[in-house]
């Protein structure tokens, strides 16, 4: 047996009270890194009473340092310890998946997602700032290598003063099943979908910019489509007050959804709707795709580089832009069913095998 | 060139997810001390196939490499599979390491060039990493030194999706600066990167095109009359589609002189309806041959037997059906622009290319000329045999060598 490196891979993140994609991700790719034998990963978390619910539950298995998340994140950017090894015992990498840095006790790897704390404060609370700078400047100063899923992210890391030479990306990926014909009627019926519609998703909160998705499906002013949208409140929307403008049987306010209802609800969507301002990445973009449904999304942000020519772009800004992009789709199901097929395309070379190569690339960088 | 002659050649170096370590084999630089450098070759962004005339021109200046031999260089070669499926000659000269990716390869190559790429460098102990397709990753380790084969983003970005062009538009400078040279197949191509990227014009060298002796058993004038429906005299464009190719006026120019044939080989883009609409509107759709792609071999007959090869392309950063067809003694008509004087120079004729009539007047002259037609023929073969691909090789090993002595800024 050849000696793998062993790595601790921060999942503190999967007990957040939103999770979010940097769980979804973190989880996603450290499942698809187990299962490559290159590599012997170990989870570390807080001191927690139970696991986190079911879909946040860690593929691997999870040691706790002795603190709760506060004290331990507070304790970790602030006093610099306790040291990952404390819970995990030896280990030859640290791979930070998101959350609080702990010390470069040996080689560390940390992925950002995103800088959107530093574009868009106002999205953000004065406390999430703090954190986010803390990590930054750690992260910065601390890590070996820098993983960001986009291009975009890591130009912006390159332009707040990280060593362009750190920085790597890993692209995330998708889970590449289709959804079955049976699966899509059964989840509609579920969710009394009955007609064509246009879906967004996203947590309810101001960088999603769902106003636009809304205000754009007032104006296309069909009375042959809905609008489904699925997503946790977060905070500072009112999802409810922002559909205040479309007529309420129109609109389907699905909230949190589990998420293997997902895969059918998207492949069931006219046309997928994303009109996000900002993101590291853009997950959404990526599972629209895979289930052949075109997209509308976001130019000039990390969606471009997730569906290359394969969307249709608008400044989110522009809801008259939105709205004739949606116009478009929603008349040509030719051009939409085309579309669909080169996202999908394009979506297949997303998976999170691949992702968890070269991720695995970045590990055995440091670990050399 | 490789280190122990047999057994590193023809070596695949595979690196797959699920080996118990991602190192493939001991392929780590050992015992190639003294003065032997390890250089790698960044061709993950070649897609075979799709990439245009740079591919080409990227193997063969490798295998003039490689068929210079020498011990002074080791070189690695980091591609996607289906780059050694489509150049088996080029896996067969130089160690190939592999994306050991199992989606498709195309989605995530882009991201490959940092992570993947990064830990390869390091790995495999780079002196210098050569990124061969106009990006050039920030990595740590190893220096670059990156090959721009033109920058038609920049000078025609409406040719460009805006995709595209946001992203030439960013990444192509920055490598430019990361890079310790810049290699450029075209003097043109190099005045473009030195006045558009501002890069010091003793940073940016020309590795020249070369071209290979004419191969023996291009397809008979008799079975190309025949599958292509030549009845009569013709001219041949080897060219895609695409806006800048310029066939619309060649199909202008077809219209003033009768009796002769266009013959617009290769792949269908965003022109080809227009183009097949305009020839109908002229009345000359009669005379115009459209086969699409053709084998090598077919077009190799077809410029045997061709009156002349006409090329009005807008923009080229070499032109290399030019100088094939000069290397086979076929007359050549071609723009006044980009890089093709510079290839064509006085053993062809070089025209605006926003002048039908003038195209026009040349075939007419052409076709009625036999003296003319042998007078060029003579001309372009004696040029061509000046484009050896052994010459872009000493250019290349000279630009390594360069980059290598060159201390880091």
């Amino acid at each position: 047996m050849v000696a793998v490196p062993r790595v601790a891979v921060t999942l503190e993140q999967c007990w957040h009270a939103v999770p979010g994609g940097t769980a979804t991700s973190a989880i996603a790719a450290t499942g698809a890194l187990d299962r490559r034998d290159d590599l012997s990963l170990v989870g570390v978390s807080a001191r927690h009473s139970s696991p986190p619910p079911e879909p946040w539950v860690p593929p691997i298995a999870t040691r706790a340092i002795g603190l709760p998340r506060l004290a331990l994140y507070e304790s970790w950017h602030v006093l610099r310890r306790p040291g990952v090894e404390s819970a995990t015992g030896p280990v030859d990498v640290i791979w930070v998946t998101g959350g609080a840095v702990p010390p470069r006790t040996v080689p560390m790897v940390v992925t950002v997602h995103d800088l959107a704390f530093l574009h868009r404060p106002e999205h953000f609370t004065a406390k999430g700032r703090r954190f986010f700078r803390q990590a930054l400047d750690l992260t910065r100063h601390d890590a070996d290598l820098v993983l960001c899923p986009s291009q975009v992210t890591a130009d912006d890391c390159a332009a707040h003063g990280f060593d362009e030479t750190r920085l790597r990306v890993v692209p995330w990926g998708v889970d590449q099943r289709r959804a079955e014909p049976e699966e899509i009627r059964s989840v509609l019926a579920h969710r009394h979908l009955d007609r064509p519609y246009v879906l967004s998703v996203g947590t309810a909160e101001p960088r999603k910019n769902l106003a636009a998705v809304f205000a754009a499906f007032a104006r296309l002013d069909r009375d042959d489509v809905d609008l489904v949208v699925v997503g946790p409140s977060g905070w500072g929307d009112d999802v409810a007050a922002l559909a205040g403008s479309v007529p309420r049987d129109r609109v389907h306010l699905l909230g949190f959804l589990p998420a293997h209802e997902l895969p059918a609800l998207y492949a069931g969507a006219a046309t997928f709707c994303y009109p996000s301002l900002f993101e590291g990445f853009g997950l959404p973009v990526l599972e629209a795709m895979a289930q052949g449904t075109p997209v509308v999304t976001s130019v000039g942000t990390s969606m471009v580089e997730v569906a290359g020519d394969t969307a249709r772009l608008v400044e989110p800004t522009d809801h008259e832009a939105l709205t004739e992009a949606l116009a478009a789709l929603l008349d040509d199901p030719d051009e939409a069913q085309r579309m669909g097929e080169a996202g999908r395309r394009r979506a297949a070379g997303f998976t999170w095998d691949d992702t968890a190569a070269l991720m695995a690339s970045a590990l055995h960088e440091v670990a050399a | 060139m490789t280190r122990d002659k047999g057994s590193a050649k023809g070596r695949e170096v595979v690196e797959r997810s699920g080996a118990a370590a991602p190192m493939g084999d001991g392929s780590r630089r050992g015992g190639a001390g003294g003065d032997t450098k390890h250089i790698g070759v960044n061709l993950l962004w070649l897609v075979p196939g799709v990439v245009g005339g740079s591919e080409e021109y990227t193997i063969r200046t490798l295998m003039g490499l490689a068929e210079q031999g020498g011990n002074d260089l080791e070189v690695t070669v980091f591609c996607l599979r289906s780059f050694v499926d489509a150049h088996p000659e080029v896996a067969d000269a130089f160690p190939m390491v592999t994306l050991p990716l199992t989606g498709r390869e195309k989605s995530m190559r882009l991201a490959a060039e940092s992570s993947w790429l990064g830990y390869q460098s390091r790995h495999h102990d780079l002196d210098l990493m050569h990124h061969a397709g106009g990006i050039m990753p920030p990595l740590r380790g190893a220096p670059g030194v990156l090959t721009i084969h033109d920058l038609q983003p920049f000078v025609m970005p409406e040719h460009f999706s805006p995709v595209k062009r946001n992203f030439s538009r960013i990444a192509v400078p920055r490598s430019a600066r990361a890079a310790r040279l810049v290699l450029t197949p075209s003097e043109f191509t190099r005045q473009s990167v030195i006045d558009v990227l501002e890069t010091a014009p003793e940073d940016v060298v020309v590795v020249p095109h070369g071209v290979a002796p004419t191969p023996d058993g291009s397809t008979p004038a008799d079975e190309l009359a025949a599958r292509y429906d030549l009845d009569r005299p013709y001219f041949v464009f080897p060219a895609i589609t695409y806006p800048h190719k310029n066939h619309l006026l060649l199909v202008r120019a077809l219209a003033s002189v009768p009796d002769a044939l266009l013959v617009l080989t290769g792949g269908a883009a965003q022109l080809e309806d227009e183009i097949m609409a305009e020839a109908q509107r002229l009345e000359v759709a009669g005379r115009v041959r459209r086969p699409g792609r053709v084998p090598r071999v077919d077009l190799d007959g077809l410029l045997d037997g061709a009156t002349a090869l006409l090329f009005p392309s807008l923009f080229e950063g070499f032109g290399a059906p030019v100088l094939e067809a000069m290397s086979r003694g076929c007359p050549v008509v071609a723009a006044d622009t980009t890089a093709l004087p510079e290839v064509v120079g006085d053993a062809g004729i070089l025209l605006p290319p926003d002048e039908p009539e003038e195209w026009s007047r040349v075939m007419a002259d052409l076709l009625e000329n036999p003296d003319r037609r042998r007078e060029l023929a003579a001309a372009g073969r004696r040029r061509a045999a000046t484009f050896t691909w052994g010459r872009s090789a000493d250019a290349l090993r000279a630009a390594y060598q360069r980059a290598l002595d060159r201390e880091p800024a």
